[in-house]
C-alpha cells in the first residue's frame, strides 16, 4: 500500500515537473511547482486525517491543472508559496503548534499575493496606483455626484455618495476574475464540478474548514483592491486550497461525467 | 386555492404598483430618445400601417431589413395598433413591450405557483422581477426579445397548466404561443425548440398517450413553417444569422482561415470563443454589478442586471432549487444552464438583450434565496432591518441612475436631438425647398445616424414619399430630404435650403448662413445645429 502511494506521488511529482519543463519554466520553478502538488496532497491528508483514496489515474492527471505549471516570474513568489503549504502541513500535524503555524502561513499568504499582484514590491514600498481607491474617474464621479445630485438635499449627498462605493467595486472585481471561464482557465473545466461540490461539503461543517474559508476571502479580497488583477497570478497562492476542495468531494462525483469533461478540459486546453 | 388574506392581496398590490410605475411612467424621458433599432421597429409599423409595405419596400414582410441585418416581424406589427391609435410617438412603440414585460411578471407568479404550490415564492418571485433592472429596462424599450420573452414564458405556463388540468385548448395554447416567440425574436429560434424538447423529455411518461401533445407540435410546426420558409427563401440574403453568428467576429473568423492551424486547433478555438463567450453571460459581475452599462464604462455606479444584494440570494437559492421545485429541479437547472447557449453563439460581446430569457430562472433562484433569507431574517429583526436597508439603498441608487444619470449621459448614444430638429421642421416646414441633412453624429461625427427615419416618423412623413426615395453613392433623397455629409469647402449653399449638422461638422464661415437653432443633449452638450438663411 505505501509502496503504491510512493509510486503514485512520484509519478505526480515527475508528470507535473514534466509539464512544467514542457512549458519552458526554469528548473528550480518546476521543482518548486511540482513540490506544490505534492505537498497539496499531504496538506490535505493530514488536515482531514484521510488517505486520498482515488483512481491512481485521476491522481496522476491533477498534475495537468494548469495552476501548477504556471510561473509567476519571481522566484521569492514560488518559495513564499512553498513555505505557506509547508506552514499548513506543520500547523495541521502538530496541533499544539497549529495557531504559530497557521498564522504564519496566512502572513506569507498575504505577502505573497500582493507581491504577486505588485500591489507591494520587496522593497516594502507600496504601487499606489494599482489600488482600486486610487482611481481617478472614482473620485470624479463622487465629486460630481455630491455636486450634482440635485435631486438629494445638498447634507445628505456626502452620505449617499462617497467612498464607500469602493466596496461595491470590490466586488465587482472578484466576480469580474472568477468566472467560469478564469476558472476553467486555471483549473480545467472537469475540476469545477468536485471544486463546487467540495465547497458544498465544507458549508455542511464550516467550523472545521475556517482556515479554507479564511485563505479564500484574503486571495478574494486582495485580488479585489486590485485595479488590474490577474487569475494566474491572483489565484496561484490557493492552487492547494482549491486542490483541497476538489479532492474533498471526489469520491461522491459522478467519474463518468468528470472523466467526459476531463477529456473534453484536456483536448481544449491543448494538454492532449 | 384558499382565500387570499389582507397580507398577500397587499403584497399584490404593491407588486402591481411597482410594475405599473417601473414599466409605464415616463417612456418619452428614460431611455431618453428612441434607439438605432427602435425607430427602425417604429418606422415600419408606421409606414406597414399606411401602405402595408416596410421602409424597403416590402410587402407585409416576415423578415425586415434594418441597419445591415434583420428583424423578427412581431414587434413591428404589436406596435401597428399603438401606433394607430396614438400617433407617432415614444408610446406609441414602447407600450407593446410595456404592457407584456407587466403581463410577464404576473406569468412568472402564476408558473411558479403551477410549479411550486407556494403562494409565498410565488408573489416573490413577482416581485423580484418587478424590481429587476434587467427587465425594467428592456420593458421599456420596444425589443423583440421583451416580447419573446413573455411568450416563452406563458408557453411553459400553458404547457404545465393544461398538463395538470389535462386542458386541450391550454395546452394548444401553449405551443401557439412558443411559436409566436420565434416570431418575436431570432435567440427563440433556437432557445425555444430546445425548451420545447427539454419539457417534453422531462415529462414524457405523462404526454405520451395524449395525442393532444401531438397536435400541438403539429400546430407549432404549422405556425412556424411561414417565417422558416421566408427564411429559406432569403437564407443567402437576409437570415439574421448570417450577419449575427460568433463565426462573423473579425477575430475568430480571420484565425479559422489562418492555414497554419490545422482542424484539431481550429476546433479547439472555436471552443474556447463560445466557452469564453458564455462564461461572459453567466459571469457574476455583469449579472449583479455591472451589466447594466447604463452608465459611461468604469463609472463606479454601474448597476448589475440584476440589484447586487440579490447576489447572496442567488447563491442561496441556486443550491436549495430542489427544496421548493421538487419534481421541476431538473427544468429549473436545464433553463438556467442553455438559456445563455444562443446568445454565446452570437458575437459582439455580452449582449444582455439577447440574453433575455435568462432573467427567468435567476429571478426564480433569487426568489428561492429571498424566500429562506426571509424566514431567517424573521428570527433576527436587526439583521433583517439591515438587510431591508441594503436593499432599499440599491433601489435608490438604481432609481437614480436610471431616471437621472442614464437619460442624461445616454443621449448621444440614443442618437438624441432628431425628435427636436422634427419638431423644428414641422414648424417651419413649407419655409424651405430643400432639407439637407448630415446624417453623422458625435464628437467628431465619427458615426452614422438614421435621421431619415427620425424625421419622417416624428414629422409623419407620408411612408409613401419614402418608397419612392433615392439612394445614391452620395445619399438617400426623398421628399424635400436630403441626407447626405456635408462638405463645406465644396458645398454650393443654397439660400432656401435648411442644413442639418453635427455640431462637429459646422462650417468654418458663415458661408451666408446663420445658426436658426442648437439641439443640445440631456446634459446641455450640443448636439446639431440647424442652420438656414431666414
Amino acid at each position: 500500500m505505501l509502496k503504491k502511494r510512493l509510486i503514485i506521488f512520484a509519478s505526480s511529482f515527475a508528470l507535473c515537473l514534466g509539464l512544467d519543463l514542457f512549458k519552458h519554466n526554469p528548473i528550480l520553478v518546476s521543482l518548486l511547482n511540482s513540490s506544490v502538488l505534492i505537498f497539496s496532497f499531504l496538506f490535505f491528508e493530514i488536515h482531514t486525517k484521510s488517505k486520498i483514496e482515488i483512481n491512481p489515474v485521476f491522481w496522476l492527471l491533477f498534475a495537468f491543472i494548469p495552476l501548477f505549471s504556471f510561473n509567476p516570474q519571481s522566484l521569492i513568489v514560488n518559495i513564499l508559496q512553498i513555505a505557506v503549504i509547508l506552514f499548513l502541513i506543520i500547523g495541521a500535524k502538530f496541533p499544539q503548534l497549529k495557531i504559530p503555524f497557521f498564522a504564519l502561513s496566512v502572513v506569507l499568504l498575504i505577502a505573497g499575493i500582493l507581491l504577486v499582484g505588485k500591489l507591494v514590491y520587496l522593497n516594502g514600498s507600496v504601487d499606489h496606483e494599482r489600488l482600486i481607491f486610487n482611481n481617478p474617474l472614482s473620485q470624479i464621479v463622487i465629486e460630481d455626484r455630491q455636486k450634482n445630485a440635485i435631486y438629494l438635499p445638498f447634507k445628505i449627498r456626502p452620505f449617499v455618495y462617497n467612498y464607500s462605493i469602493f466596496i461595491y467595486s470590490i466586488f465587482n472585481n472578484i466576480f469580474q476574475l472568477i468566472s467560469f471561464k478564469s476558472i476553467f482557465d486555471i483549473l480545467l473545466i472537469a475540476n469545477v464540478y468536485p471544486l463546487i461540490n467540495g465547497f458544498i461539503v465544507t458549508l455542511k461543517n464550516y467550523k472545521k474548514y475556517c482556515l479554507i474559508y479564511l485563505f479564500l476571502f484574503l486571495t478574494l479580497l486582495i485580488l479585489g483592491i486590485n485595479r488590474a488583477p490577474d487569475k494566474f497570478n491572483s489565484l496561484y497562492f490557493v492552487s492547494p486550497i482549491f486542490l483541497y476542495l476538489i479532492l474533498l468531494s471526489f469520491k461522491n462525483i459522478n467519474k463518468k461525467v468528470y472523466s467526459a469533461l476531463l477529456l473534453f478540459s484536456l483536448l481544449m486546453s491543448g494538454a492532449l | 386555492m384558499k382565500k387570499l388574506t389582507l397580507k398577500y392581496k397587499l403584497f399584490i398590490i404593491v407588486i402591481l404598483l411597482i410594475t405599473l410605475i417601473t414599466r409605464f411612467v415616463r417612456l418619452d424621458f428614460s431611455p431618453p430618445s428612441l434607439s438605432n433599432d427602435e425607430i427602425s421597429i417604429a418606422y415600419d409599423a408606421y409606414s406597414v400601417a399606411h401602405t402595408l409595405h416596410d421602409e424597403h419596400n416590402h410587402f407585409l414582410p416576415l423578415s425586415f431589413q434594418s441597419h445591415n441585418t434583420y428583424k423578427a416581424p412581431l414587434t413591428i406589427y404589436a406596435a401597428i395598433p399603438t401606433t394607430l391609435l396614438l400617433g407617432n410617438n415614444e408610446y406609441s412603440v414602447r407600450l407593446p413591450s410595456a404592457i407584456l414585460g407587466t403581463l410577464t411578471v404576473l406569468f412568472l407568479a402564476l408558473l411558479v405557483f403551477e410549479l411550486t404550490q407556494n403562494l409565498n415564492l410565488s408573489l416573490i418571485s413577482g416581485f423580484i422581477l418587478s424590481i429587476t433592472p434587467w427587465h425594467i429596462y428592456t420593458s421599456r424599450m420596444a425589443l423583440e426579445s421583451n416580447l419573446a420573452l413573455f411568450f416563452v414564458v406563458l408557453g411553459i405556463y400553458c404547457f404545465y397548466k393544461g398538463l395538470n388540468l389535462n386542458n386541450k385548448i391550454i395546452i394548444v395554447l401553449s405551443f401557439i404561443s412558443f411559436a409566436l416567440s420565434i416570431y418575436a425574436y431570432h435567440t427563440e429560434w433556437g432557445f425555444t425548440p430546445l425548451i420545447i424538447i427539454t419539457l417534453l423529455f422531462l415529462n414524457l411518461k405523462k404526454i405520451i398517450k395524449k395525442p393532444i401533445f401531438y397536435v400541438g407540435l403539429i400546430i407549432f410546426f404549422i405556425s412556424i413553417s411561414p417565417i422558416v420558409f421566408d427564411s429559406i427563401k432569403n437564407i443567402h440574403t437576409n437570415a439574421r444569422a448570417n450577419t449575427e453568428i460568433l463565426f462573423k467576429d473579425p477575430m475568430l473568423e480571420s484565425e479559422l482561415k489562418n492555414p497554419s492551424f490545422n482542424l484539431f486547433q481550429k476546433s479547439q478555438i472555436v471552443a474556447n470563443a463560445v466557452i469564453g463567450s458564455y462564461s461572459s453571460y453567466v459571469n457574476l459581475s455583469n449579472l449583479f454589478f455591472n451589466g447594466l452599462n447604463l452608465l459611461p464604462a468604469k463609472d463606479p455606479y454601474q448597476v448589475g442586471l440584476f440589484l447586487a444584494p440579490f447576489l447572496p440570494m442567488f447563491l442561496i437559492g441556486l443550491f436549495n432549487i430542489k427544496k421548493y421545485f421538487k419534481n421541476h429541479t431538473k427544468f429549473i437547472y436545464i433553463w438556467l444552464i442553455i438559456s445563455p447557449l444562443i446568445p454565446a453563439l452570437t458575437q459582439g460581446g455580452t449582449n444582455f438583450v439577447r440574453n433575455l430569457v435568462s432573467v427567468i430562472p435567476y429571478t426564480i433562484a433569487i426568489s428561492i434565496g429571498f424566500l429562506i433569507l426571509l424566514e431567517f431574517f424573521i428570527k433576527r429583526k436587526i439583521l433583517g432591518v439591515v438587510a431591508v436597508a441594503v436593499l432599499s439603498a440599491s433601489l435608490f441608487y438604481f432609481g437614480a441612475v436610471y431616471y437621472y444619470y442614464f437619460p442624461k449621459s445616454a443621449g448621444e448614444g440614443f442618437q438624441y436631438g432628431y425628435k427636436n430638429i422634427a419638431q423644428f421642421i414641422n414648424k417651419h416646414y413649407a419655409d424651405y425647398q430643400k432639407i439637407v441633412v448630415d446624417p453623422r453624429f458625435g464628437d467628431y461625427h465619427l458615426f452614422d445616424g438614421v435621421p431619415h427615419l427620425y424625421l419622417s416618423y416624428f414629422t409623419n412623413l407620408d411612408p409613401k414619399l419614402m418608397l419612392q426615395r433615392q439612394e445614391t453613392k452620395t445619399g438617400l433623397y426623398f421628399d424635400k430630404y436630403e441626407i447626405r455629409s456635408i462638405n463645406w469647402n465644396a458645398e454650393q449653399v443654397n439660400s432656401s435650403y435648411l442644413y442639418i449638422v453635427p455640431v462637429s461638422n459646422s462650417p468654418q464661415d458663415s458661408k451666408n448662413l446663420k445658426m436658426l437653432e442648437e439641439i443640445k443633449l440631456p446634459n446641455d452638450k450640443p448636439a446639431f445645429k440647424i442652420l438656414g438663411q431666414n
